[in-house]
């Protein structure tokens, strides 16, 4: 029963003082302006005594709220169910339960005016968001170095039981490394990747900076000046015949296109430039940029989602990216992406080979269902027909000319291309994954284990009901894979990956 | 455990279908907090007209909102009843299944092994009713974190020990 901090405990007695300044803080920097007007303007002698009760008033009430918060704030060690309980709140109460071996690291954390009042806040973390972590504010020296030294200990204890059953994990890696590997990105091929990627963040940049110097030089003085707009008017007199306005439009088209390719080859230059993956028995070491050289190092157990983008082009080429998201007790895990662009489909699978820790085979593959089409082309035709209401408002002369290119534009490639989207859709569950492949030019393929998985949600509109159609949504610590639309039979497949979550024994980062 | 698998028909159909799941349904207490705040909102759009009628001299306004403001408080009010029909949370010796909504039934399914951690609270109003809600956290980011609403405070804290008792054993 003498086990320390079994029984529950306050904070340090300065706690209250700590709460009560940082209130105190809050409060000032909220109401500071209208302070400082007072104490500039003079308070008049008759409401002074007023002003006083007043403000006495109020710190009383915020003496007595920083006590209440601070006799609530309570936490203990319940080394029976070997977790750490924290229970906090004024009005609302709250009570958190953190299992040992969710605990990702203690450590101490101090602000300006904690090192005033000489205490420690002391922050549990667990992996997730930065919402899912614990602050104790306001512990002496002593008690958050004893706090920090048992919670370690346990953690540890709790951790070295865990590691039987991950023997033979370690060993099959380390004899998978065998075969060590490395990759390097030639100028060549980074020239290829820049003159085939994705132009329209190129042409993207252009107009950023098109609009930041507009916006420098003060909005452009010169349209507004009589000399170019004469100038103006007489280059539109000498291009008035609708085929040199033409050509002159698509002069202007091809320029931007051609600057936005550039752009986008210099960028990616700049970016990848020496990039280098390199196998070693544990990791992979990724290395890469002109300007700021980045290194990174990956260990299979973090990657909690695996996605390869290549288009037609690319393809070709044989050139695919590759984006890892990897699980961290950072503040936003969907943040922390990798992107290794360039690499061959031999080196691709070298990577899953290495970052895996099962073989693929194959599985069975849903498609949506039609709906999902209907809905598509139905949702982009909206657009459309707001233009043309807004047209037979604007300029109802024209209505038919302009009914006909929105017409055309619908059926020529909106129509087709949505096609092309549903098409793209699959998802593929197979023993040991999830595989969910889309897009049309952009071609992603999004790839999880399933042991890695977090939890899933079914989600089902109230008019699908009938058709027994479903979205499934996998959550992973490194993002969502949601596939919409989908029957029934994937349900049974839902089971699977409860099941296999469930038996898995192995840590998952 | 790949190759038990490949017969994938037979095993699929044996295992525990999440179809299957009895739901306990949350307190009733909980709809009577949302009736409550809802009410209030009525009240004060209701004041809020009457203040109108001093002012505007446009014929038929006052009812035309009147009715808009009866129309979609009716709606609010059958959603949550509907809300509370659809509502609850199940138990299982491996995971937790939570369901929820009316227009778009939501079921999230959690590991036991995944889980985080456990919270219980309660608000002002929810003390006010005597209810609670267990708060359960994932590495899954807030899609897969879920809040179960309206249990009462020894039901939550009962809910609470058994899960978090199950979130040590699984590792051991």
């Amino acid at each position: 029963m003498n086990k320390p901090f079994s029984e529950p405990q306050l904070q340090s007695k300065l706690g209250v003082v700590f709460i009560f300044l940082a209130q105190f803080y809050k409060f000032l920097r909220a109401f500071g302006a209208a302070l400082i007007y007072f104490l500039v303007k003079g308070i008049s002698p008759e409401i002074f005594n007023k002003v006083i009760a007043g403000a006495l008033f109020f710190i009383v009430i915020l003496l007595s709220y920083s006590i209440i918060s601070f006799l609530k704030f309570k936490f203990y060690i319940d080394y029976k169910n070997s977790e750490f309980i924290l229970e906090k709140g004024v009005f609302d109460s709250e009570k958190v339960n953190i299992p040992f071996n969710k605990i990702q690291q203690v450590y101490f954390k101090r602000s300006l005016l904690q090192r005033l009042i000489g205490v420690y806040t002391v922050v549990i973390d667990t992996a997730g968001s930065s919402a899912n972590e614990i602050n104790i504010k306001a512990l002496s020296e002593a008690d958050a170095k004893a706090l920090q030294e048992i919670l370690m200990k346990v953690v540890r204890a709790e951790q070295d039981k865990g590691i039987k059953p991950n023997d033979i994990q370690i060993k099959e890696q380390l004899s998978k490394s065998a075969l060590a590997w490395t990759h390097t990105l030639s100028p060549i091929t980074l020239i290829k990747l820049g003159l085939t990627s994705n132009y329209f963040r190129g042409i993207w940049l252009i107009l950023l900076f098109v609009g930041s110097i507009y916006q420098q030089l003060g909005g452009f003085e010169i349209v507004e000046s009589e000399a170019y707009q004469e100038g103006l008017r007489g280059y539109l007199n000498t291009y008035s015949r609708p085929i040199e306005l033409f050509i002159l439009t698509a002069l202007v088209f091809i320029g931007v296109f051609l600057l936005g390719i550039l752009i986008s080859c210099i960028e990616i230059f700049i970016k990848y430039f020496n990039l280098k993956l390199e196998q070693t028995n544990d990791s992979l070491e990724l290395e890469m940029g002109l300007k700021t050289n980045t290194k990174t190092s990956l260990k299979p157990r973090r990657v909690q989602l695996l996605r390869i983008i290549t288009n037609p082009i690319q393809k070709r080429l044989n050139l695919q990216e590759v984006q890892i998201a990897i699980a961290s007790s950072q503040n936003d895990l969907s943040k922390t992406k990798i992107s290794i662009p360039g690499l061959e489909r031999i080196q691709i699978e070298n990577v899953k080979k290495f970052l895996f820790s099962y073989k693929m085979n194959t599985g069975r593959i849903f498609k949506p269902a039609i709906y999902l089409y209907f809905r598509l082309i139905i949702l982009a035709g909206i657009p459309l027909l707001l233009t043309g209401i807004v047209a037979s408002f604007v300029v109802p002369n024209y209505l038919i000319e302009i009914t006909g290119i929105l017409s055309i534009i619908y059926v020529a490639f909106v129509i087709p291309y949505q096609y092309f989207w549903y098409r793209a859709l699959s998802l593929e569950i197979t023993p040991e994954f999830v595989i969910l492949k889309k897009g049309v030019w952009n071609q992603k393929t999004e790839i999880i284990e399933l042991f890695k998985l977090q939890a899933v949600t079914v989600n089902q509109p109230i008019w699908y009901k009938k058709r027994k159609l479903y979205n499934y949504t996998f959550h992973t610590a490194g993002g969502d894979l949601s596939f919409p639309l989908s029957s029934e039979l994937v349900q049974k497949f839902i089971n699977y990956a409860l099941f296999r979550v469930e038996i898995d024994h192995q840590p998952w980062m | 455990m790949e190759q038990k698998f490949t017969n994938a028909p037979v095993d699929l159909d044996s295992l525990p279908d999440y179809q299957e799941l009895t739901y306990t349904k949350v307190s009733v207490m909980r709809m009577y907090k949302a009736f409550l705040v809802l009410g209030l909102f009525l009240i004060a759009a209701v004041i809020g007209l009457y203040f109108l009628r001093e002012v505007t001299e446009v014929p038929g306004l006052i009812w035309g909102l009147a009715f808009a403001v009866l129309l979609i408080f009716g709606l609010l009010f059958f959603f949550q009843i509907m809300f509370q029909k659809n509502m609850g949370y199940a138990l299982r010796e491996h995971d937790i299944a939570y369901k929820r909504g009316f227009l778009f039934e939501k079921i999230t399914l959690i590991p036991f092994n995944r889980i985080q951690h456990i919270s219980t609270s309660a608000g002002v109003l929810d003390k006010l009713f005597k209810i609670a809600n267990l708060n359960i956290f994932t590495a899954g980011g807030a899609g897969s974190d879920i809040d179960i609403p309206g249990l009462t405070p020894q039901i939550a804290e009962k809910l609470k020990d058994k899960v978090a008792n199950h979130l040590t054993e699984v590792d051991e």
